[in-house]
């Protein structure tokens, strides 16, 4: 049964695997033999450590002697050990990016290299691609990569995907809320050309994995991947990009400890501005008054300036108690909130194994102020996360590696126990009218607005006593690799298999259950006084109310339907040769299986056959083809495979003798791409298929809460089936160039790209189906888009001295789609038709100016509903189909989506010695956001503060007076909740400095780096609030008025320390 | 060699890690899991399972939201600090307020996001689990064939029900759309569909073949079939033969209307031919009710309440339950799902804010509406501020001697409302309702617009004091589709107009028009129609529309009524009113309210709805009607 195997190693020992399992507890026991022996060592040692131009030090420089075959690699420290002999010994220092260096050893023990920028070798820096990587002078795909030393300066963000703002060109991301724990923001790579998910691919470590909780600090290097050539092989999950996350691994040499502990203070950002009481009564007055001729009863609702007075400013406690004030934001938000996070990793190895292991915990402060509930608990937000990982690589035999990486995360997130409705604990903030109650009153109880309780809601109370409850999700992911040369039988030829098991556990419903516990809330009546309280007798007893502690202890459960295991296996064979020293030949070829199921569902396949070849010629022509075999279950079996495939060729212009006269330019090469990718994540699950169900009964019983079922089981069609389902397909074409002027001092690259996507998939309640169908008309590919746009990545960095650098790095994307072909109702007015337009185009009335008396208003063009409602003070709505009335025809595309168009970002930067600082800036525009927050809407006495209201002194104010008892039609709000959603953030900025000076090291550390830096320091943008969009990645789908989480401001200061 | 079997060796490492024995199906999907249609409708067992499902597609108006707005016409209005329920919508004339791109609030339950057949009232739509359900039907019915081990009483039944189905969804939509296509087979995925709206009649012709064939296959009485005698207890929702007759008489009732006559034909009058149909329908019913032969009698009218709600009764589903536990006055009602979830909103829309309900969705019926109930004496009432010595109406009296259905669904000034204890910072003079004018009862906000209250559908201790919603009273509310009160009232109309006299009647039926009518007034004790309005059809048509808007008054019925009679535009029914008067002393609670004498009672318009001809029919979704020309959008929209 078992297969035992025997694997041979060089000195003749023999070790016995059995099943994977077994491995991995071999690899463990081997883990703990090997770390910790050192390299052995023999005759004359020399020691160093390397640093490049930034000070930082250089993990995999290359050290050998000169003239002898021996050399090592610094490990990631940057240091190096190295035995030399003879009387003369030089060491040559070299690494990619860098000048090379000579260094005399005569008489020498210790050396510290400082290496020099030398970007004119960037086309030797390796690139992460799919399923490997290339030197950058080979790439002929739109590929951006940014590595962990970025990555870490982003101010103390603990989403990885947050972290990836403006730092990669083309990536382009939305956030919307600042929930611990939940900042992932959408993630977009170019231009979005489908109106399906166009979420891109994510892999770490060559795998689909969720992006959120992973911690930054384990991560190597993230590689975008934008074009055809870039993602076909990704076939039917490249068509929106791919992320490519790679994490750190082990270098051969002494363990090293590398230590980070950082503390975040973190502030709200901007939330909608509001008027307090006193202004808003006196606006509620104007709005009354100007409404009178509609709604004469509405002036019982006016209020005497002598109360509004007291408001502001009340004689007494009572009055301060009977005429509340309340500023919500600062009665709920404290004015910081402090995060840590903390960070060790050991990386090393011999010549058997090379390991990397990290821990790192990270803890998000909670905004909320804490607000006693006075039941022994103290409820809030907060998350906790610590990340383990393991990196494993055994080198078997000579030829044979075997790669196991383990990684687990705990994420532990507490929140109120509201199931649904979590707004509300945020909501007063938003939406509670500033006079209404008090919080907490001075005898300790809740306030409410006994009136209507649903108008008024109290946040604090919700927050204080809903409970506590901890979401913790697990997450672990392992990697078994075994990567076995076969170069005896054919030279450069190897294979690799590798499989992977992933599961994720999410566990809810733990901590402190207060639901349906009710407090005594009281309510003061600004007209008479007098107290009410919301509970009179205690629901159990009908004796009087006694507040008390009835919550319960809850233990949690696995959420069984929100367990998520994924089995991926693969083999690849990898060939690489080179013909004489002018042709490189490289091969690819790879299958893999995917399975993955979340909760009870039936495990869904997926099922890949990957090719590339690449050639080059001399380092100045490179070619590239290759191509993916996909299989989807979602369609029939007419459809289920299918074949993607691209193709590149780049030019090095720069390294033709014709360039060489020209000495400015160091790099010159043209790259183009060409070829088509699929999608099938529009398409339901066996859409192919008609679905039945089985399960669910009546209710034909007449008594009973709920009453009784009938005895008879459903049967029910689910979804009708469409055979000619097939895949979407983009043809993605990408030119781009990369440059170096100067020696290097500009460098860059310019890509242009176009996607035309093709057969889209439309579900079925976006067709132009009829109601009458009667079901949801099946899924059909019936769509298409093209999106283009552009992108440029310039850098600059001089030094002005020695010691002194400058330097910059300026980004700017720009991508926009349309829609050619939607399956839309055919008779609706051409401009109301999404053919044509961006994808998700807002649509909107539109204003223009207002009626300033009766005449201007009657001489304007009628609404359709309500147009008996309308005042001086209203705007104009273009009357777009000029049928003289305002109805839904004049509903037009209005302004732009809610992707931004443009992304840039700008980041400044400036070293002397060991000191630097930078500052980066990130913008978008071309983008619209709805955020509606309407002064007394459902009449509640809640007003913004928008600027000026419409008077007649003053026909040209920002925002009309607002409506109190009357009902205007929809219409009249035209466009002025539509926000040009441009932004630009001050997003990250830093002052550090690293002290590598001996006395550091006289306490055993190697380095120490102190950093101050902050992430989304200041916002310039006219929207009311600083969110982006207005999903929630927690809570569910929000709509702004609801609010979320204040997103936030960091401030960040901490330590690196290398041992 | 040794080499070569290393690699050999790894080669099989690897292929036993990634699996490659592989199944050529990986991509199939596994045929476990995989219900098919053959299963579906072998046998009565899981064809009636298939059929079962429509039940959860009728929508539950009472209880679609937590407050709920299903009465339209001139009988009811809202209080105004919140304006998002459709009535509102209606008022204003904007009658795209039925479809949920224009209900931000999302409360109507005309129309919601997909048809959901959960057990969720809060998902419920009617327009789109009308369109699901018939496709249901239609699905089951072209599979009939399919169903092998079956008795003909079992084929029957499920054809029966799914015919039903089919014709009342329909119908139910044809009566606020107009004539629509008629769906009668199942649509194909892949072809454009092109059904031409047809004319109301047209489209009514055919629900009513299907509601003529489904009352024809049902039983009367499902216990005593084979399948229904296994399932005792759970049979009195299961559509019989009285619901078919009922919904085919009414129909055809609907159809003759002169609202859909005229837009059938261009004349402005009942169509005499329907009428007839309709009256013959009724007939079949009530013959069949009133010889015991289906269990739908009505209810006395002590216990008239049970049509709309119980309590104290393990949450009974309301129906006009009759004592002898077997027969009741709801014909048609779809199921309950969680009979808890009236008492936190419908449970309080009818009660006055601030001082004895929280919350400010209070709808109140309008003075112009509580008019149409009428005196002890069966006289109605002609002007409220006069005095009439034919009906003994005297307006410092305007209480006195009314209909008992006045007393048992409206709540006026001077009545108790709160019996227990309250706390001792609310005034006690809150415990009576204070609805002159000033009074506190009256609040245009959150409390009575008009001087009136509604209790027709919850207990009067539906307060905060009394609780009587609280868990412990399993008070469960429902205001049935259909009730045999209604089908007397839809017989009386349909046989005047098909005869041109109050004496007109089906030949197979021994009741009059008249007769009719007053088996309604007897049981509530009310006097019988007077002689006066017996001289002409014109005349008594009136009485009978007056005893419609009483007895069925605020069951979602006015709005159609008023349309299909065509008056919905025309002066009074546009207005909604409200009385003014004050107390002629301060309130004595030893006194009956009922003797309370009052001054100045005047009658106010508060608002006027501005409709035309375009408010008779509500606007199709702008999607649909911009596919093809021929299926068009209501005239005016």
């Amino acid at each position: 049964m078992k297969a035992y195997i025997k694997v041979k190693r060089g000195n003749g020992r023999s070790y016995r695997y059995s099943n994977p399992a077994r491995m991995f507890y071999m690899t463990v026991l081997l883990f703990i033999t090997f770390i910790g022996v050192s390299v052995a060592q023999e005759q004359r040692t020399v020691k160093g450590q390397v640093f490049d131009q930034q000070k930082a030090t250089v993990v995999g420089a290359t050290v050998r002697v000169k003239g002898r075959n021996t050399a090592t690699q610094t490990n990631s420290k940057g240091e190096f050990a190295l035995t030399v002999t003879g009387s003369n010994p030089v060491l040559i220092i070299n690494y990619v990016g860098t000048t090379t260096q000579e260094v005399d050893v005569k008489d020498k023990d210790f050396i510290t290299v400082n290496l020099k920028d030398n970007i004119a070798q960037l086309g030797e820096v390796i690139v992460t691609v799919a399923y490997g990587q290339q030197k950058k002078q080979s790439v002929v795909g739109a590929i951006v990569q940014t590595d962990s030393k970025t990555l870490e300066r982003t101010g103390g963000v603990s989403s990885l995907g947050a972290a990836l703002t403006g730092n990669l060109p083309g990536v382009v991301t939305t956030a919307s809320t600042g929930i611990p724990g939940g900042e992932d923001p959408q993630i977009l790579i170019r231009a979005r050309s489908t109106w399906n998910n166009a979420s891109p691919l994510i892999l770490v470590d060559g795998v689909e994995r969720s992006i959120n909780n992973i911690d930054i600090s384990s991560v190597a290097s993230v590689s975008v991947l934008k074009d055809a050539s870039a993602t076909a092989v990704f076939g039917v999950r490249g068509a929106n990009g791919v992320i490519l996350i790679t994490t750190k691994r082990g270098k051969e040499g002494k363990a090293e400890i590398r230590a980070s502990a950082n503390t975040v203070i973190k502030a709200p950002s901007k939330l909608p501005a509001r008027l307090d009481s006193y202004d808003m009564f006196q606006l509620r007055n104007k709005a009354i008054e100007n409404e009178l001729a509609l709604r004469p009863a509405a002036w019982n609702d006016i209020m005497p300036q002598d109360i509004i007075n007291k408001y502001r400013f009340p004689a007494n406690e009572t009055e301060r108690e009977r005429y509340p004030n309340v500023d919500w934001v600062e009665t709920l938000f404290k004015n910081n909130a402090i995060s840590y996070n903390a960070n060790v990793n050991i990386a090393g190895g011999t010549k058997f194994v090379k390991y990397f292991t990290s821990a790192d915990y990270q803890k998000e402060g909670d905004l909320f102020k804490t607000f006693d509930s006075n039941r022994g608990y103290t409820a809030g937000y907060g998350f906790n996360r610590l990340n383990i990982r393991s990196n494993l690589d055994f080198q078997i035999t000579p030829t044979t590696v075997f790669t196991t990486n383990i990684a687990g995360s705990r994420g532990v997130r507490q929140r109120p126990w509201i199931n649904i409705n979590e707004y509300n604990t945020w909501g007063a903030a938003y939406y509670t009218a500033p006079n209404l109650f008090l919080p907490k009153y001075s005898d300790g109880s809740w306030g409410y607005y006994a009136p209507n309780a649903g108008q008024g809601t109290n946040s604090a109370m919700l927050l204080a006593t809903s409970g506590s409850e901890i979401l913790t999700t697990s997450r672990i992911t392992t990697d078994f690799i075994l990567e076995q040369s076969l170069g005896m039988f054919v030279k450069g030829l190897s294979i690799r298999g590798n499989l992977s098991i992933d599961n994720t556990f999410i566990e809810n419903g733990r901590g402190i259950n207060d639901i349906n516990n009710p407090t005594q809330q009281k309510y003061i009546d600004p007209q008479t006084g007098i107290a009410g309280y919301s509970v009179d007798k205690d629901p159990s007893t009908q004796f009087g109310f006694k507040e008390s502690d009835r919550w319960a202890a809850a233990g949690g459960a696995v959420d069984n339907g929100a367990t998520q295991r994924r089995m991926f296996s693969q083999v690849r064979l990898n060939y690489a040769t080179k013909i004489g020293e002018q042709h490189n030949i490289g091969a690819l070829a790879l299958w893999n299986r995917d399975q993955t199921a979340a909760g009870s569902i039936i495990p869904s396949y997926r099922e890949e056959w990957v090719f590339r070849t690449t050639y080059g010629f001399k380092g100045k022509y490179n070619f590239e083809y290759n191509g993916a075999y996909n299989g989807s279950e979602k369609f029939g079996p007419d459809y289920r495979f299918a074949f993607f495939s691209s193709g590149g060729v780049n030019w090095n212009i720069s390294e033709e003798k014709f360039m060489k006269p020209l000495k400015f330019i160091s790099l010159l090469k043209l790259r183009g791409t060409y070829g088509s990718v699929g999608d099938d994540s529009g398409s339901p699950r066996f859409a192919y298929i008609d679905e039945w169900s089985f399960g669910g009964r009546t209710r034909l019983g007449t008594s009973g809460i709920p009453a009784e079922q009938s005895v008879y089981n459903w049967y029910r069609q689910t979804s009708v089936g469409n055979p000619n389902v097939r895949w979407e397909k983009v043809k993605k074409a990408n030119i781009g160039v990369d440059f170096g002027l100067f020696g290097d001092v500009l460098t860059g690259s310019v890509d242009v790209f176009r996607d035309k996507r093709t057969d889209i998939l439309s579900s079925g309640n976006n067709r132009a189906i009829p109601s009458y169908y009667g079901a949801t008309a099946p899924t059909a590919n019936k769509g298409q888009v093209n999106a283009s746009g552009y992108e440029f990545d310039i850098r600059f960095s001089k030094y002005i001295t020695t010691n002194i650098r400058l330097w910059s790095n300026v980004n700017f994307t720009h991508a926009e789609n349309k829609i050619i072909v939607a399956d839309i109702a055919q008779l609706l007015p051409d401009y109301q038709k999404s053919e044509g337009k961006q994808i998700f185009q807002n649509n909107s009335y539109v204003s223009a100016g207002y009626y300033n008396n009766w005449d201007e208003l009657y001489a304007g063009t009628a609404h359709a509903e309500n147009d008996n409602q309308k005042i001086p003070g209203n705007v104009y709505i273009i009357d777009y189909n000029a049928d003289g009335v305002i109805d839904a025809n004049d509903n037009v595309p209005y302004a732009h989506t809610g992707n931004p168009q443009n992304t840039y970002s700008a980041t400044l930067g400036f070293d002397w010695k060991n000191f630097s600082v930078f500052a980066q800036f990130y913008g978008v525009n071309n983008v619209t956001r709805q955020v509606v927050l309407t002064s007394f809407g459902g009449q509640n006495t809640l007003a913004f503060d928008q600027g000026s209201i419409w008077s007649k002194n003053n026909t040209n104010p920002d925002v009309p007076m607002p409506r109190w008892a009357s009902t205007p039609s929809g219409y009249q709000d035209g466009n002025r909740y539509f926000y040009d959603a441009s932004y630009i953030r001050l997003k990250n900025a830093e002052i550090a400095y690293t002290f590598n000076q001996s006395w550091v090291k006289k306490v055993g550390i190697s380095t120490l780096r102190l950093f101050l830096n902050g992430n989304n320091l200041a916002v310039w943008s006219k929207m009311p609030d600083d969110r982006e969009a207005n999903y929630q990645s927690a809570g569910g789908q929000g709509w702004a008025s609801q609010g979320a989480y204040p997103t936030v401001k960091r401030y960040n200061f901490g330590a690196n320390i290398t041992f | 060699m040794k080499k070569i079997i290393r690699i050999a060796v790894s080669v099989v490492l690897i292929s036993c890690m990634t699996g490659t024995i592989s199944c050529k199906k990986y991509l199939d999907r596994s045929p476990e899991s995989v219900v098919s249609a053959e299963t579906a409708f072998k046998d009565f067992t899981n064809f009636q399972g298939y059929t079962e499902e429509l039940y959860n597609c009728i929508p539950d108006f009472t209880n679609r939201y937590w407050t709920n707005s299903w009465n339209w016409g001139d009988d009811e209005i809202q209080s105004s600090a919140l304006n998002f329920h459709i009535v509102n919508k209606i008022d204003n004339g904007d009658f795209w307020g039925w479809q949920r791109e224009s209900d931000g609030w999302g409360a109507g339950w005309m129309d919601v996001n997909g048809a959901n057949t959960n057990d969720d009232r809060f998902s419920k739509g009617l327009w789109p689990l009308a369109w699901y359900g018939i496709r249901k039907a239609n699905l089951g019915l072209e599979n009939m064939k399919l169903m092998v081990n079956a008795t003909d009483e079992e084929r029957n039944l499920i054809k029966g029900q799914l015919l039903f189905f089919r014709a009342w969804f329909h119908f139910q939509l044809m009566q606020y759309f107009g004539g629509l296509p008629y769906i009668d087979k199942v649509l194909p995925a892949d072809q454009d569909l092109r059904s031409p709206r047809l004319k109301y009649q047209e489209c009514a012709a055919l629900a009513a073949k299907d509601f003529r064939e489904a009352a024809d296959l049902l039983p009367l009485n499902w216990n005593n079939t084979a399948p229904g005698g296994k399932t005792p207890g759970k049979n009195e929702l299961r559509i019989d033969k009285a619901m078919a007759l009922g919904y085919l008489g009414k129909n055809y009732l609907w159809a003759a209307s002169p609202l859909m006559n005229m837009v059938s034909t261009g004349t402005r009058t009942y169509d005499v031919e329907l009428c007839k149909k309709a009256s013959a329908a009724f007939a079949e019913l009530l013959n069949l009710s009133e010889s015991g032969q289906i269990p739908y009698k009505l209810v006395s009218f002590d216990k008239y309440y049970t049509n709309f709600y119980t309590f104290g009764q393990n949450w009974q589903l309301p129906g006009g339950n009759n004592s002898d536990g077997v027969s009741r006055e709801a014909i048609f009602r779809g199921p309950y799902w969680d009979a808890h979830g009236s008492t936190y909103g419908t449970a309080k829309q009818y009660t006055p804010g601030p001082t004895i309900e929280e919350g400010n969705v209070v709808f109140t019926p309008t003075a112009n509406y509580v008019k149409n109930y009428g005196m002890k004496n069966g006289l109605p009432i002609t002007d409220m501020t006069k005095a009439d010595a034919e009906s003994g109406y005297d307006p410092q009296y305007p209480w006195k001697n009314r209909d008992p259905r006045f007393y048992n669904d409206i709540v006026f000034d001077g009545v108790k409302m709160v019996k227990g204890s309250m706390p001792s910072d609310i005034k006690e003079f809150n415990r009576y309702a204070n609805l002159y004018t000033g009074g506190s009862s009256r609040d245009e906000r959150v409390g009575s617009r008009t001087g009136f209250l509604l209790f027709k559908f919850t207990p009067i201790t539906s307060n905060r004091f009394d609780q009587g919603y609280a868990y412990g009273q399993n008070l469960n509310i429902r205001v049935p589709y259909m009730r045999l009160a209604d089908i007397y009232l839809m017989y009386a109309e349909a046989s005047t107009a098909a005869t041109g006299s109050p004496f007109g009647k089906d030949p197979s039926f021994g009741k009059t028009a008249v007769d009719a009518i007053n088996v309604l007034r007897d049981r509530a004790g009310v006097g019988r129609v007077a002689a006066k309005f017996q001289g002409s059809a014109d005349e008594f048509m009136k009485e009978i529309r007056r005893e419609r808007a009483v007895e069925l008054s605020f069951e979602g019925h006015r709005f159609n009524d008023l349309r299909r009679w065509l008056q919905f535009i025309d002066l009074p029914y546009t207005l909604k009113t409200a009385i003014e008067f004050d107390r002629a002393s301060d309130l004595n609670p030893a006194v009956d309210p009922k003797d309370n004498r009052v001054v100045n009672l005047r009658e106010r318009t508060i608002l006027q709805r501005p409709f035309t001809e375009k408010h008779y029919w509500f606007p199709l979704k702008r999607n649909d009607v911009n596919m093809y020309p021929e299926f068009k959008q209501n005239p005016g929209w």
